[in-house]
This record gives structure tokens, sequence and C-alpha cells, in this order.
């Protein structure tokens, strides 16, 4: 019987710790044998080892460079009066979140609360409450927004299906969105892109465009009778998948642009557009292989049943094939995605300045030099926190789906 | 109208159709790229570009111009053929590919069976460890490995010496060489006699094999001990030390050194042994570790993928942990551990390419070194491709022979 199952507020937060020891196998585990008790002390000394030395380092490092490139981490040298173009998608991303937590997620109060703190913490310190302060205030507050209206409009209102329809509308939009208000006027070029914003763009651009090309490669790789489909798809997926993303960026800065057509001024593309083709047919052949294997998994009855009541390709496809198989890879599909997010700090090679490179850049310059560690933790807790809540979000879903349950 | 839809919805003709068109589609794509090719005048940059005719090797037989250092068996200088340069760094990213998967796998394996210990604290430490680095970016990783090692290690001027010494008597001094340009170790240095004795150490050893096959067989009609694996060690090691000391040694050890050379030896450089550059560690270090937490994974998935009755079944025979984790559990793993581990394998080794940002000559950077020298990208990167789907290729296939046995044996 463990202390979560039988809150009692009666007893002190000591005596409840007591419990707790007492209740857990910690009591019986931690000094069962003596291999145990050696086990135990070692643990004990590296613990206080470790916490002694990552706390004079978050106390002793020189941290002064966070908070003086904390716009450049963000969003490298794009210009100030251009920001406003990016704040919306925010915005948008932030209500959409909060609205879809609430429809199908279900975080906890403590969830919510932890998420509260966390945003204030990080625009203290790094926003200084300055206009940027606020307006991630304005985007906090509307996901929570989100969520009260979507939570209540449920238990109280029975308004769920119109809100599930706006909140797939936005999440749907949110791409365009950000793409249109990016290049809407006289917009900065792609050249001023940089920091976390272009690590995120060039993954959601990625996922957006490769998926339904992976897809599409799956399809073909897995169909049955068209053996000259199938002999194209794999090869492109087996040829973009040997060789590393690094000789492919490579490729794509010094090899695509004089293959691609001059349709569009398409082989005068800036680096970034030429990144985004290279991410996009990176990602779909690694989708590819992921979306078979759910397609694989499909019974053949199911294609079998799909026949006999008339169905045509595409609605079989539709309403049989995609939503078991892609229900069935999720996991590996969001996997994929973490990796691709984290595989987008290479493109410092073709010279595109990302998070990373704006730390690099950062601890190269004379006033900070001897900062690389600080810099490269705080990069690293940056894409840890994205990476971690993604994998756990699709942990998530994956319980909401019953996925392995059934 | 009937006419056309009978003609579509007979699958024949549509198969035809359908293919005719997709085939057509991409051959259009092709010749437009080809085409595109040689209308050089839309080039930007001519230094990087290819001319025609496209997909010729022969600028490879030309001096490369450049020199790699990390090589175990050769380094090759600024004299050598471009061909050499690439086939150096192919060696490179091998002899890295290979000593990161032997580190990685053994890891993983630690870490995958920690994760089901029984024991909190080893469960709960295995959990943050896969947690923490399977999340961060394998590159951001091996800039922190870089700046940890580089800033602990001291400077090659005031290398750590270590010696070896034996209640006051100084067996080898400067056994090994500890700096930020990375471990001196000792290494054999071949003599003439080598290829004889490596004929005559092989001879033995395929004899060795074939003893211990005989008195195996022996064993087996026999009963008791007939000593499988004692007698045809010490007659392998008997003939070999015999050769060596015949042959007049042919091959002998060397100890690291330190040489200076430039104004007033102000550059020093390690000389002799074998030198694990810092770059080298610091990669396996940081790619192993990072790989590790994604083999963990593979190895608690296919753990727990085994029924619950067989690690009972070993209980209730009264074996230990350890016989239960050896003789049941991890034989029977490893049949659906060896398909996605395969995988991993060879994403670990197109992920060693990384290692150009910390400036390890590896196959990537003498590409694009001579790229960059000497233009001709599309072949240069065709080469490029070619000898990692020889990589890949090469790993499947032992993976899939690995798999093929364990799948017939198994084990």
């Amino acid at each position: 019987m463990s202390i979560d199952s039988q809150p009692n507020s009666n007893f002190s937060i000591l005596q409840r710790l007591v419990m707790a020891y007492e209740d857990s196998d910690a009591k019986s585990q931690l000094f069962k044998t003596k291999l145990h008790t050696a086990i135990t002390l070692v643990t004990l000394v590296i613990v206080v080892w470790a916490l002694f030395t990552i706390g004079q380092f978050m106390l002793n490092g020189e941290w002064q460079v966070i908070i003086d490139k904390r716009r450049a981490f963000m969003i490298g040298r794009y210009p100030e009066e251009h920001v406003w173009r990016i704040w919306p998608t925010v915005w948008m991303f932030a209500a959409v979140t909060g609205l879809s937590s609430a429809l199908w997620l279900r975080p906890g109060k403590r969830v919510l609360i932890s998420l509260l703190l966390a945003g204030s913490i990080i625009s203290y310190l790094f926003l200084e409450f300055d206009s940027n302060a606020l307006k991630f205030g304005f985007g906090l507050s509307i996901g929570l927004f989100g969520y009260a209206l979507a939570y209540f409009g449920d238990t109280k209102f029975k308004l769920t299906p119109v809100f599930a329809k706006i909140a797939i509308a936005g999440w749907i939009l949110l791409i365009p969105t950000m793409l249109v208000l990016l290049f809407i006027g006289d917009a900065p070029t792609t050249n001023y892109w940089g920091g976390l914003f272009v690590n995120v763009i060039l993954a959601a651009i990625a996922i957006v465009v490769g998926t339904p090309l992976a897809v599409v490669l799956a399809l073909g790789r897995t169909t049955q009778g068209y053996p000259a489909i199938q002999i194209l798809t794999t090869s492109f997926i087996e040829i973009v998948r040997g060789a590393p993303l690094i000789a492919w960026l490579f490729m794509g800065r010094f090899v695509l642009p004089f293959i691609l057509p001059s349709w569009f001024g398409l082989n005068e593309a800036d680096v970034i557009i030429r990144t985004m083709i290279i991410l996009i047919i990176f990602n779909a052949a690694y989708t590819a292989e992921v979306v078979r294997g759910g397609l694989q998994a499909i019974p053949k009855g199911q294609y079998e049943a799909a026949d006999s009541i008339g169905f045509t390709y595409f609605q079989t496809l539709r309403l049989i094939l995609l939503p078991q198989a892609l229900r069935a890879v999720l996991p590996s599909l969001i996997n994929q995605y973490i990796g691709l997010f984290k595989d987008t700090t290479l493109v410092y090679l073709i010279s595109v300045v990302d998070v990373l490179e704006v730390g690099r850049k950062a601890f190269n310059e004379l006033n900070y030099s001897g900062t690389a560690l600080e810099v490269l933790v705080f990069v690293g807790f940056l894409f840890w926190v994205v990476t971690w809540s993604m994998s756990n979000l699709s942990k998530k879903v994956e319980e909401n789906l019953g996925l392995g349950t059934r | 109208m009937n006419t056309l839809t009978n003609f579509w919805y007979r699958s024949a003709y549509r198969r035809a159709i359908v293919q005719g068109t997709a085939v057509l589609i991409v051959v259009f794509i092709g010749l437009g790229l080809v085409g595109q090719l040689s209308n050089l005048e839309n080039v930007q940059a001519p230094k990087f570009t290819s001319s025609p005719p496209f997909l010729t090797f022969e600028f490879l037989n030309a001096r490369a111009g450049i020199a790699l250092s990390h090589g175990l068996i050769f380094d090759i200088d600024s004299n050598d053929s471009r061909m050499d340069a690439i086939l150096n760094g192919a060696w490179n990213t091998i002899r890295l590919a290979s000593v990161l998967i032997g580190f990685a796998s053994i890891m993983g394996l630690l870490v995958g069976i920690g994760r089901l210990s029984d024991f909190y604290l080893i469960r709960k430490a295995c959990t943050l460890y896969v947690e923490i680095l399977r999340n961060i970016p394998a590159l951001l990783q091996i800039y922190i490995w870089y700046v940890v090692i580089w800033l602990t290690a001291p400077a090659i001027s005031n290398a750590i010496a270590i010696d070896i010494n034996f209640f006051g008597l100084e067996i080898l001094q400067n056994f090994i060489f500890i700096s930020n340009k990375g471990f001196a170790i000792p290494w054999l240095i071949g003599q003439e006699n080598l290829g004889t004795w490596l004929f005559v150490a092989g001879l033995a050893g395929i004899g060795a094999v074939l003893l211990r096959r005989y008195l195996q067989k022996r064993q087996d009609a026999l009963g008791g001990n007939q000593r499988t694996n004692r007698y045809p060690i010490f007659i392998f090691l008997a003939i070999s030390v015999i050769a060596y000391i015949l042959l007049d040694s042919p091959f002998t050890g060397q100890t690291p050194g330190i040489i200076e050379s430039g104004a007033g030896g102000a550059i020093q450089n390690y000389k002799g042994g074998m030198v694990i550059t810092g770059e080298f560690l610091t990669i396996v270090v940081a790619l192993g570790f990072y790989t590790a937490s994604f083999i963990s994974e593979i190895v608690r998935g296919s753990i727990l993928s085994l029924p619950a009755g067989q690690a009972e079944a070993g209980k209730a025979l009264g074996l230990s942990a350890y016989q239960r984790l050896t003789l049941i559990i991890l034989p029977q793993a490893l049949r659906t551990m060896i398909p996605p581990l395969g995988n991993q394998y060879i994403n670990m080794t197109k992920n060693t390419s990384i290692a150009v940002a910390i400036g390890f000559s590896d196959v990537v950077f003498a590409t694009r070194t001579i790229s960059n020298n000497a233009g001709h990208s599309l072949e240069i990167f065709t080469a490029l491709l070619v000898i990692y789907l020889a990589m890949a290729l090469f790993i499947s296939s032992v993976m899939n022979g690995l798999n093929w046995y364990v799948q017939r044996s198994g084990i």
C-alpha cells in the first residue's frame, strides 16, 4: 500500500516519508545483501559527488553569456522590427496546444501548474519583463484560456465536437500561417533566420511535408502487382537511407544548386530552402520505412474485407489501411520525429546558424571565452526539454489510443 | 466511354498504364536533371561543380594535396593520390565504427539489463541514463565530451606519463602518455619475418581449431573430460612462441615517446607506439554512450517480449540470477534483438560522419576537402554514397548471417 493511494493529510511530511520508506521496497532492497549495501553506499557517494559538482557548476558557471545572448539563441539575428512575424504563430501554437490537451490528453493540475511555473521562470530569466515578457505571458495565458475553454466547454456545455474541429483546423493551419507571416510583405530573407526558431521550422516542415510523401513511398513499396513502382520506390528509399544526413547536406550545398531546374528560380534558392528540400526527402525515406512496418502489420483479411464490400483503392486506403497502420506505428513515428529534430543540429554544416551554432559562435567570442560548457549544457537542456516532452506526449497518446492493450 | 472504363478496369491494362506513367515521370525527371547538368550556364559557383563528361573518376588519380592523420596502419601525406586519401578516410570510418559497435553493444547490454533489475537504485540509474542521453543531439554530446576532455587533459608539453614499477623495480618507463593530443600506448612493430611468423601462427591456429573439434567429438563419444580447450591452446601458444624465437623476433614492442620540432621545440608530438587521438576518443565515448541508450532500449524490449514463464522456470530450477540471464533469457532474447540491432549498427556507422565537426579525418572529411580543392562534387558524392552503402551492406549481411545462425541453432 503506497502513500499515493491513501493520502492522509494528518501526517507531517517527515512522517509520510518514513511511511513511504517503510511501505516501499526500498527498505527490503537497499540493504538486502552485502552487495546491495555496497551498491547503495557507492551510489550515495556518487549522488552526493554529482550533486556537489552540478551545484558548483550551476553556482560558479558564467551564465551571463546565456542571458546576454538569449535573443540569438531563440531567433538568431532576425531583425527586431520583424519579430512580430513570429509571435502570432507562438500564440496560435499555445492556443491549439491548450485546446487539444484539454480535449484529448487531460493533463493533471500538477502539469499545468508546473508549466505555468516554468513559463514564469523562463520569462523572468530571459525576458526580464520587457515587452517580450508580456508577449510570452500573453501566449501562456492564451494556452491556459484554451485549456479552460475546452475543459469547461466539455464538462458544462457539451461543446467538445466544436472545439475538436477548431483544434484540428488550428493544427492544420499552423504551418501555413507561420509561412505566410514569415514571407508576407518586405520580410527579411531566410539568411536572417537562426536560433532554435530555425531548428523548429526545419523539423516542422520536414515532418509536415515529408510524412505524406512517406506514406506514398511506403504504399509504393508494399504494393502488389506493380513491380516497376516497387523497384522505383524501394531504390529511392534505400539510396536516401544509404548515406548519412551530413553527406546529403553537402550534396544540398554543392550539387543541388546546379541540378535543380531554373523554374521559379529554384537553383538560386537560398540555403534554408535547400536544407528544407534535403530534410524533407531524408525524413520521407526514413518515415516510409516506419509506415511500411505498420502497413505490413495489417492482416490480409482486412484487404479482403475491403475488396469484398467493393471499396475502391482510395476508400480502402483512407478508411481501412492508413488509420490502422499509422495507429500501430505511432510510437516509432514520434521517435523518428524526435530523431529528426535532433538531426537539425547538423545543418550548421551548410552554414545555417541553428541554436547550437549560435552557442558555438557565442563561446568563441572573446568576451565569453571559457563558457563553452555552460552554453552547451544550456542548449542541451533546450533540446532535452522539447524531445523529452515529445516522447512523454507520445506515451500519453499511446495510452489514450489504447495501444498495446488490445 | 464504356469501352474506355472497361479498359481501365482490366487489371492488366491498368497496371501497364500506371507503371508506364510512373517510369515515364522518373525518366523525364532524370533527363531533366541530366539536361540541367549539361546546361552549365546555370552554374552558380564553378569552383565546386563538376564539368562534363560526368561520372568519370580520372581526377582521383591526381595528387591529393592533403594529409590525413589519425591513421592506425597508414597515414597519408599530401603527395598521395586523392583515391588514397578517400580510402584512408574510409579506413578511419571503418575503424571508428568497429570500435564503436563493440563499446556501444556492451554498454547498451549492461544498461538494458540494468533497467530491468529488481534493485531500485540500478533500475533508476539506468532509466536516468537513457532518458537523458537519448534526448540530446549526438553532435551536442560530441561537443560536450570534446570540451570536457580538452579541459581536463593536460597539454602535451606536460603530458602525464605512466610508469610501471614493481616493488621499486622500474620495469617500464613512460609506458603510457596522456595529454590533450590523445593517449599514446605501446604497440607492436613488425620486422622482416613478420609474414612468415603470421603464416606459421595461422597454421597453428587452424590446427588447434581442428584438434579442438576432434577432442570435442571424442568427448561426446567417450565421455569424460578430454581437455577440449587446454591442449589446443597449449599447442597453439607453444608453436607460436617457438616460431617467434626461431625467426629472431618477427615483431617487437615499441613504447611511445614525445618528439619536439619547430623553433626551440615549440611543436611537440607523439612518436612511436600507438596514438589514440583525442578526437577518436571523444567520438568513441560520445557516440558510444549515445548509441548505447538506443541499444539498451532494444535489449530491454526483447527481454520483455519473452514470456514471464521462462524466468520463473529458471527460478524454479534453482538457477541464480546470473545463470538465468546467461542461460535462459539472453539466448532467447538474442533472436528478437538481432534485426533491430543491425539497423542500429548501420545508423551508428552513418552517425560517425558527425565526427567531421571536431576535425576527425573520416571519409566525409576527405571527400569534402577534395571536393573543395578539385570540384567534381557529383562524382565525389557518388563515391561517398557507394562507400556508405558498402558498409551498410556489409553490416547487414553479417547481421543476417548471425540471425540465420541464431534462429537455426538457438545458440
